[in-house]
């Protein structure tokens, strides 16, 4: 019966080869945006983990630009008074209080600009992933500057090598340059606080407190605690995983019923395809039945013909994903608030499965019709000359 | 499916009677013409360069000259082997209506407090027309010394075959200068075998693809 199926599809390749190309367009369509969920959960996931901190204390004002801002290595606009910090360590849930001060320096005429990080001794106990490629792996004088790896490729920096800022008019000499770390930390120039603080005119201010907790559990009460800090406002990984996720999820939400339309149409077209070979092998149906060929022998053909189509449109809608992924995920990325430097698209075995089953699910409910109407033609109408 | 073959036969027999008319000749172009992807020292203020160094410019083309078949010949003149960001290498020509007045080059070098950008004007015939220092880092005291008109303007007329050193072909600088404009002649030096072996490198392209359509021709 495959063998049958297989062969009235072949009889009309053009009208099989569209239906299964529109069907593969939606399946890929919706292949594409439940693995970009996937993976931009994961991901996004993974890079807030792998900071090695629960919360921050930021200036006030609007919290999760403020985070957004200061994990991106932008600049904030209002700062604290580095009295926080010590108040944020005498909390006694947490375990690491790193003060950082942020500052960006717009570079107009190289359409770019230089982000300069504060950081002190405890700053290295949340980057754990903190390696220098060349050089020490810490500031070993007040002018010493450790550069992101990009940051030393653009300036032709190595170890030893004196880098100045115009701006600030202070020259620092490169102590380390840090390897390829995938995140903003790459692009970054890291100074002592101290010196920051000198260079950017803050004394005593620093733009977040990054904490880690010596038991995540205890994260609500100590972030009530920290709350009550004057001019700070506390904000949580998890809290702002969930904001930038429900960003996303709500564009997603739009782009899949763009997709469910695009099913639909898909289903549509396999009905209409069916249908049409029902009205064209009216004569052949009935010889069949004639034969002796019974109800659901006819049933099961066209059933098995709409499975076909609809299986093979899904597993070239998965092909076209494998293939044209890599270049979805890089318009996404651009696209997309907050996007994470790791993979974004994750089309893992189940989410394949998923869609396997999806297309025969849809080829079973778009066959049912025109293979019920099959099984109800009569051999001797049909049969009857006009 | 008889009909989708039947047309199959159709065009291929119609392609085959094209064939003559269609058959590309075969070029090896070692140019190619740039593409969207920004060089690590983009030509960043073009409009300006091009009527500083080329009075009556119109526009200018950018193309990219692959030299890896002459990698050795580029490391017996440079004394290196040329660097990634040198080989593609970006060739920006610069026009006056339909007439090529001349080309620009860039070339990021390692100045003592930063990385310098440097901007190359040459004429037709290799020789330099301008030079400007588009991205600099350096404190001002040395700054000041670099971006000089008079220390600038000295690189003007030299070309591949110059000697190009602090003191003989340019003049030398105050000592705090040293280190960035020792770099600066040696990318100004570098830029100007750049260009001739991109230079020559077309040449011979355009030769062997004329005597390749000669020989057809025979």
């Amino acid at each position: 019966m495959l063998l049958l199926s297989l062969r009235n599809l072949t009889r009309r390749p053009l009208r099989s080869a569209l239906t299964l190309v529109g069907l593969a367009i939606a399946v890929a369509t919706l292949a594409c945006l439940s693995a970009f969920g996937n993976g931009y959960e994961r991901s996004l996931g993974s890079e807030i983990n792998g900071m090695g901190m629960q919360l921050m204390l930021v200036p006030m004002g609007c919290p999760y630009d403020a985070a957004a801002r200061v994990l991106r290595g932008k600049g904030l606009e209002y700062s604290l008074g580095q009295d926080a910090v010590e108040q944020a360590r005498r909390d006694p849930a947490v375990e690491v209080a790193a003060p950082l001060l942020m500052a960006a320096v717009p570079r107009v005429q190289e359409n770019r600009t230089d982000v300069w990080v504060g950081l002190d001794q405890a700053a290295r106990q949340l980057k754990p992933w903190w390696n220098t490629s060349a050089g020490k792996e810490w500031f070993d004088k007040p002018n010493s500057v450790i550069l992101g790896a990009e940051a030393a490729e653009l300036e032709m920096r190595a170890t030893g090598d004196k880098l100045f800022s115009p701006e600030t008019r202070h020259t620092f000499q490169v102590s380390g340059v840090l390897k390829r770390s995938g995140t903003s930390d790459d692009s970054l120039f890291f100074v002592p606080l101290a010196t920051a603080q000198s260079m950017f005119k803050q004394p005593q201010r620093i733009t977040a407190v990054a904490i880690r907790l010596r038991d995540p559990s205890l994260l609500p009460e100590a972030a009530e605690r920290l709350q009550k800090i004057p001019g700070a406002q506390v904000v949580t990984l998890t809290e702002m995983m969930g904001t930038f996720l429900n960003l996303i999820g709500a564009a997603r939400a739009l782009l899949t019923s763009i997709a469910v339309v695009a099913l639909a149409a898909g289903a549509l077209g396999v009905f209409n395809t069916l249908l049409a070979a029902i009205v064209e092998r009216t004569g052949e149906i009935a010889i069949m039945r004639a034969l002796g060929a019974s109800k659901m022998q006819i049933f099961g053909l066209f059933t098995i013909e709409s499975l076909l189509l609809t299986t093979a449109g899904s597993l070239l809608g998965l092909l076209m994903v494998s293939v044209a992924g890599r270049g979805f995920e890089n318009i996404a990325r651009h696209l997309v608030p907050m996007a994470p430097t790791g993979a974004i698209l994750l089309l893992t075995p189940v989410l394949m499965a998923q869609c396997m089953a999806l297309g025969a699910g849809i080829g079973v409910l778009a066959g049912a019709y025109p293979a019920w109407q099959a099984t109800r033609l009569s051999p001797a109408n049909a049969l009857k000359p006009e | 499916m008889l009909g989708v073959l039947a047309a199959c036969i159709v065009t291929a027999g119609a392609l085959y009677r094209l064939a003559p008319s269609l058959t590309v000749v075969e070029v090896y172009a070692p140019t190619a013409k740039a593409s969207s992807a920004t060089p690590l020292c983009p030509w960043r203020k073009s409009e300006e360069d091009m009527k500083v160094f080329f009075p009556g410019a119109t526009h200018y083309d950018t193309h990219i000259a692959i030299l890896s078949e002459r990698l050795a010949q580029l490391k017996a003149r440079l004394g290196r082997w040329p660097r990634p960001e040198e080989n593609p290498f970006y060739i920006h020509d610069v026009y006056a209506d339909n007439r090529l007045l001349g080309r620009v080059a860039l070339q990021r070098v390692k100045g003592e407090f930063g990385a310098i950008e440097v901007v190359l004007a040459v004429d037709n015939f290799g020789a330099v027309r301008g030079l400007r220092l588009q991205r600099l880092r350096e404190p001002d005291v040395t700054a000041r010394v670099l971006q000089s008109p008079q220390w600038l303007h000295s690189f003007r007329g030299q070309d591949q075959s110059s000697v190009l050193k602090l003191g003989v072909d340019v003049p030398d600088v105050p000592p705090v200068a040293k280190k960035s404009a020792t770099a600066i002649v040696e990318g100004v030096r570098s830029l100007l075998v750049l260009l001739d072996e991109a230079s020559q490198t077309t040449a011979r392209a355009t030769a062997r693809a004329t005597a390749r359509r000669q020989d057809k021709h025979h």
